[in-house]
């Protein structure tokens, strides 16, 4: 960058620093300045694009504060990224499939626990238009279908069924769990291996025990349901 | 000039687990998510969790990333579409999230530019100029974020306060500082996509 002197009078033909340009281009010259900065950008050619550069940059910051999301949806976005990208560096790990499915389902149900927008659990088969979850659990050996349903008195429930690879039935516990790990409501399978368990509003995560009649012990699997911070808890709360 | 990690090398980290590098990629692309949102005019809790959305969506397909210098386009396409599914309100935004519904909404390609391109290349080039001022870093950083980042008039004297500097010295730091992001900039590619013609500042104020 050349800096060509610097003349206070801003008169025809008269140079200009590039403090002076990076006045004009702020918006904190005055008129007399401005003038005299864009008669010498149409003189000179470097003047002219440092001009344009600077004004430009300067465009692009102005009310860039503004398009800062709220705290504590940024603050989600990063716990959520804490809980779910530590599973991928066991790639090989025989959970890894379970692993990588439940993260997706995880993803999505996200929409779950927000029953304003009509939209619901897709999981795995990415249509997120849909109410229905299924999972093929390799390595578990299982099968989970489910469907987030409400029902008429308003409590969101999670209704399937747990299966073998086979279809045979299996026995299963599941629980419903807060952030803090307090256990908020549990079911178990019937001898269908159908279930139904309510999803309250500060639900995080969903476990799954699992046991075949033949004393086969399936591996334990956990379903993230969200954030750390239970959506529900910013609603009345103010989003900027 | 600030220790900046490029988008590929914080995608690498968060494939490995590092939940630092997931902080710094939220950190990074969250106003370009936020801006693409409040376009949409949304209640502000269907905007949080469109938020919500777009980062759940790319924690979840990190792994399927192609182009990992293809992020913001990524990010930005994939939040419109959110915000059309979720007003789907107008007519106009239902035919567009329709024509959007072929393709998957992981799909990592570039942005996609069926919508409108002038608003999409404004929200691009603003994020190049964050990118340039995360590059640029340290006092330099400080100081234009705090002359241009709230829009309104700044107020000298706060900002000398707050930086720890004297009132006079702002004006030749700001030119020094534009100075080096415009030089950042331009290795960025930001003066190939930005119009040639000199106008004032003032006169560019309005998105």
């Amino acid at each position: 960058m050349t800096h060509t002197p610097h003349n206070p009078d801003h008169g025809p033909g008269s140079k200009v620093t590039i403090e002076q340009i990076a006045a004009v281009a702020s918006g904190a010259a005055g008129s007399d300045l401005a003038q005299a900065v864009i008669a010498a950008a149409a003189r000179d050619p470097h003047v002219g694009k440092v001009l344009t550069s600077f004004t430009h940059a300067v465009a692009a910051m102005r009310g860039d504060a503004a398009f800062e999301p709220p705290v504590d949806a940024v603050q989600r976005a990063k716990q959520l990224g804490a809980r779910l990208a530590p599973r991928r560096a066991a790639q090989r790990h025989p959970l890894a499939v379970l692993g990588e499915a439940f993260d997706r389902a995880g993803a999505v149900v996200l929409e779950w626990i927000n029953p304003d927008n009509g939209l619901a659990l897709a999981g795995v088969r990415d249509d997120r238009g849909a109410d229905l979850f299924e999972a093929v659990v390799a390595s578990a050996q299982i099968t989970i279908r489910a469907e987030r349903t409400t029902s008429q008195n308003g409590i969101v429930r999670l209704v399937g069924e747990i299966t073998r690879d086979d279809d045979m039935p299996i026995k299963a516990v599941l629980a419903v769990l807060d952030c803090s790990g307090i256990v908020l409501s549990t079911d178990s399978t019937d001898s269908l291996s159908m279930f139904a368990i309510a999803l309250p509003r500060d639900s995080f995560e969903v476990v799954v025990s699992a046991s075949a009649p033949d004393g086969t012990v399936h591996p334990t699997i956990v379903l993230p349901l969200g954030p750390d911070s239970p959506m529900n808890t910013r609603r009345g709360g103010s989003s900027e | 000039m600030s220790s900046f990690e490029p988008d590929p090398t914080l995608i690498a980290r968060c494939r490995k687990g590092d939940t630092a590098s997931w902080s710094q990629l939220v950190d990074r692309y969250r106003r370009l998510v936020w801006s693409v949102i409040v376009k949409h005019h949304m209640r502000s809790e269907d905007a949080e969790d469109v938020f919500q959305h777009v980062f759940a969506t790319l924690v979840s397909n990190i792994d399927e990333i192609n182009d990992e210098n293809a992020l913001a386009s990524w990010l930005v396409t994939t939040t419109k579409r959110r915000c059309w599914r979720v007003t789907g309100q107008s007519r106009k935004s239902a035919e567009r999230a329709r024509s959007f519904e072929s393709d998957s909404e992981r799909s990592l390609d570039p942005v996609d530019t069926r919508d409108d391109p002038v608003e999409s290349r404004a929200q691009l080039e603003k994020q190049l100029v964050r990118e340039g001022l995360e590059r640029l870093g340290g006092k330099c950083k400080d100081l234009l974020e705090a002359l241009f980042g709230a829009g309104s008039e700044p107020n000298y004297t706060l900002i000398a306060e707050k930086l720890g500097i004297r009132i006079g010295s702002i004006g030749p730091t700001r030119a020094r500082c534009l100075e080096k992001l415009s030089a950042i900039l331009g290795r960025l590619g930001f003066s190939d996509t930005a119009s040639a013609s000199i106008t004032p500042a003032a006169s560019e104020d309005e998105e």
